[in-house]
C-alpha cells in the first residue's frame, strides 16, 4: 500500500450554497473537501458541478457511510460504487469516520461509538484492509464526536486509533472540535488525547463548531470557538504538515465569512508554527 | 458482550426508548443514548422534510411529521446513502390519506423530480440528429422503427392536478381544482440540467406506453389511426415524435 504525502494547506467543505463562488470565482483555499456520498449518483448536476470544480481545485474525498467499525463488515457494492467516484475524481485522499452507522441491513445514518475493545480493533482493522484494498489506496479515518463510552473499554480512544494506523498503514484525520467536544462529555484531557495520537499518521484536522448543552452536541452550526482554537493552536505545535478544513454543515454563512474564519486557522497556524519553531 | 451484540442493542435502544438498558449501561450511558436516539429522529424526518417540502408545506408539519415516523418505522433506512429513504414515502402517503389522492401523487412527483435530477447522463437525440439518423429510411424502416427513452424518463397515471398544485405552491399562486375531469398521466424527466414534468394528452399517453413497450412506429400509428384516416394517425404519430425529440425524451432509435 503506498503513503499518503504530507499537503500543507488550508480548505473549506463543499456546501450546495457556495457552488456559484467557487465555479465563478478564483477562492484563495488550497483543496475543498466533498462528501463522498452526496456525488456517488448516477449523474445530473451533482457529478457536473463536481467535475468543474475538480478542474479548479484539488479535492479530497470525505465520506460518512462506510461503517467501517461495523461488526459484519463492509457493504461491498458501497465500495465498489466509492472507487468509481475516487477513479473520477483523483482525490489528494479519501477519509470516512471511525464509527458504524447501522447493523442487519438498518443504517441510522448516524456516526455511532465504537467500544475500544480489543475485538473492536480487530474488526475495524479488517474492516479498513478491506476497504484499502479496493480503493488501491490508504484512507484517513476521522476521530468522531461521541456523546457515550462502553463500559467494556479497554484502551483510550487515542491509543485505539494509533494501533489501528501501525496495523493497517491507515492515516489520520484529527478533528480538533471533535476531541475537544469527547473530552468535555467523557472527562478525560484534550492535551493528553493530542499528545497521544502519532504525528506521522496525522495528515489533515478539522475544525468545526459546537452546541452547548447538557453535553457538547457536535452541530457544525457555529463559527470554531475559542476553546477550540486554543486547542488546535497545541495539535498546530505538533501536528506541523498537515492540511487544516473549517467544516459547516448548518446555518452555512457566505462563503466569505468562511473565507474569514479559515483566514483565522493560517494565523492560528502561522503563529503556533513559530511558537514551535 | 460481543462486538455485533453490543451494536445490535445500541440500536435497539435508537430506535425506541422502551427497551430496558443493559444492567452494565449506566445512567451516564443512558444521556448520551437519549442523545443519539433524538439525533436519528430529527434527523431522518428532517431529511425526509427536505426532499418532499412541497407535501410538508401542503399537509402540515404535524401531520407530516407524523407521517415520516410511520414511514420510518415501516421501511427503516437501509441504504448507505440518505437519499432512499423517500423511496416509498408517497406510498406511505397513500395509506394514511385515502381520500386525499393529491397528497400520494403531490409526493411522487417531489420523488420523482429528485430521481430525474441524478438520473444516468445519456445525450438524447437532438432534432438536428434525427433527420440525419433516418436519413436512409424506407417506409419500412419507419414502420419498424422503436424508441429508447433517456434514464431520467419516469410516467404514472395521475387522478389530481398535482402538477398544477406544485407549480401553484412554487409560484406562490391560487390552488387549482384538486380533481381532473378526466384521468390523465404524468412524466417527469431532465432537460439538460432541470427536471421537469407535464401532463399527457390521451393519445400521447398511450403512445409512450406502447413505445416504452418496445412496439414499432407502425404499430402506433396503426393504434392511433383506429377507425379514421391513417394520414391523419400518421400525423399525429409525427407531431408526438418531434415532441418527444424537442424535450430531449429519445435516446436512441432502433
Amino acid at each position: 500500500m503506498s503513503s499518503i504525502p504530507n499537503f500543507v494547506g488550508f480548505g473549506l467543505g463543499l456546501r450546495k450554497q457556495h457552488y456559484a463562488d467557487f465555479l465563478n470565482r478564483d477562492v484563495p483555499v488550497d483543496f475543498i473537501e466533498i462528501i463522498s456520498e452526496n456525488y456517488m449518483v448516477d449523474g445530473g448536476r451533482p457529478l457536473a458541478t463536481l467535475d468543474a470544480i475538480r478542474a479548479k481545485y484539488p479535492v479530497v474525498m470525505h465520506g460518512v457511510s462506510m461503517s467501517i467499525g461495523s461488526a459484519q463488515g463492509l457493504d461491498r457494492a458501497y465500495l465498489l460504487r466509492l472507487k468509481q467516484l475516487v477513479d473520477r475524481v483523483s482525490p489528494l485522499w479519501v477519509s470516512d469516520h471511525l464509527c458504524w452507522t447501522g447493523v442487519d441491513g438498518h443504517n441510522s445514518h448516524d456516526l455511532l461509538p465504537v467500544p475500544y475493545t480489543q475485538e473492536s480493533l480487530d474488526m475495524v482493522c479488517a474492516n479498513i484492509m478491506q476497504a484499502q484494498e479496493i480503493l488501491g489506496r490508504p484512507m484517513l479515518f476521522e476521530n468522531p464526536s461521541s456523546y457515550l463510552t462502553f463500559p467494556d473499554d479497554v484502551m483510550t480512544e487515542w491509543e485505539f486509533m494509533a494501533a489501528m494506523c501501525r496495523r493497517t498503514g491507515c492515516y489520520l484525520l484529527l478533528d480538533i472540535n471533535n476531541v475537544f467536544v469527547s473530552a468535555t462529555n467523557h472527562g478525560f484531557s484534550a492535551a493528553e488525547y493530542l499528545a497521544g495520537i502519532p504525528v506521522e499518521y496525522v495528515r489533515q484536522v478539522h475544525l468545526a463548531g459546537h452546541t452547548q448543552g447538557e453535553i457538547l452536541i457536535d452541530t457544525h452550526d457555529q463559527p470554531v470557538c475559542d476553546a477550540v482554537w486554543d486547542l488546535y493552536a497545541q495539535g498546530c505545535a505538533r501536528f506541523t504538515q498537515v492540511a487544516t478544513m473549517i467544516e459547516r454543515d448548518d446555518d452555512i454563512p457566505p462563503l466569505d465569512d468562511l473565507l474569514a474564519e479559515l483566514a483565522l486557522a493560517r494565523n492560528w497556524a502561522a503563529h503556533a508554527g513559530k511558537v514551535a519553531a | 458482550m460481543s462486538l455485533l451484540t453490543l451494536q445490535r442493542d445500541l440500536l435497539a435502544q435508537l430506535l425506541s426508548d422502551d427497551v430496558p438498558l443493559r444492567p452494565e449501561w449506566d445512567a451516564r450511558l443512558d444521556k448520551g443514548l437519549a442523545v443519539y436516539r433524538n439525533a436519528y429522529r430529527a434527523r431522518l424526518v428532517a431529511c425526509l422534510r427536505e426532499m418532499f417540502d412541497k407535501s410538508w408545506s401542503w399537509i402540515g408539519d404535524e401531520s407530516f411529521d407524523a407521517a415520516a415516523c410511520h414511514h420510518l418505522i415501516l421501511n427503516p433506512p437501509h441504504s448507505w446513502t440518505l437519499d432512499d429513504i423517500g423511496e416509498g414515502f408517497s406510498d406511505t402517503l397513500a395509506s394514511l390519506f385515502p381520500n386525499d389522492p393529491e397528497v400520494e401523487e403531490l409526493a411522487w412527483l417531489e420523488w420523482t423530480m429528485q430521481r430525474a435530477f441524478c438520473a444516468t447522463d445519456v445525450p438524447a437525440i437532438s432534432a438536428s440528429d434525427f433527420p440525419v439518423l433516418t436519413a436512409d429510411y424506407d417506409e419500412g424502416d419507419w414502420t419498424a422503427m422503436r424508441l429508447a427513452f433517456v434514464p431520467s424518463l419516469f410516467v404514472r397515471p395521475i387522478r389530481t392536478a398535482c402538477g398544477e398544485l406544485w407549480n401553484a405552491m412554487t409560484h406562490e399562486q391560487p390552488v387549482p381544482a384538486l380533481m381532473l375531469e378526466q384521468p390523465a398521466s404524468l412524466i417527469v424527466w431532465r432537460e439538460g440540467m432541470t427536471p421537469c414534468f407535464r401532463v399527457l394528452a390521451h393519445d400521447e399517453s398511450l403512445a409512450l406506453t406502447m413505445m416504452q413497450c418496445g412496439e414499432s412506429f407502425g404499430a402506433l400509428c396503426e393504434m392511433l389511426a383506429g377507425d379514421a384516416d391513417p394520414q391523419g394517425a400518421i400525423a399525429t404519430a409525427g407531431s408526438i415524435l418531434g415532441r418527444w425529440i424537442a424535450e430531449g425524451l429519445i435516446a436512441e432509435i432502433q
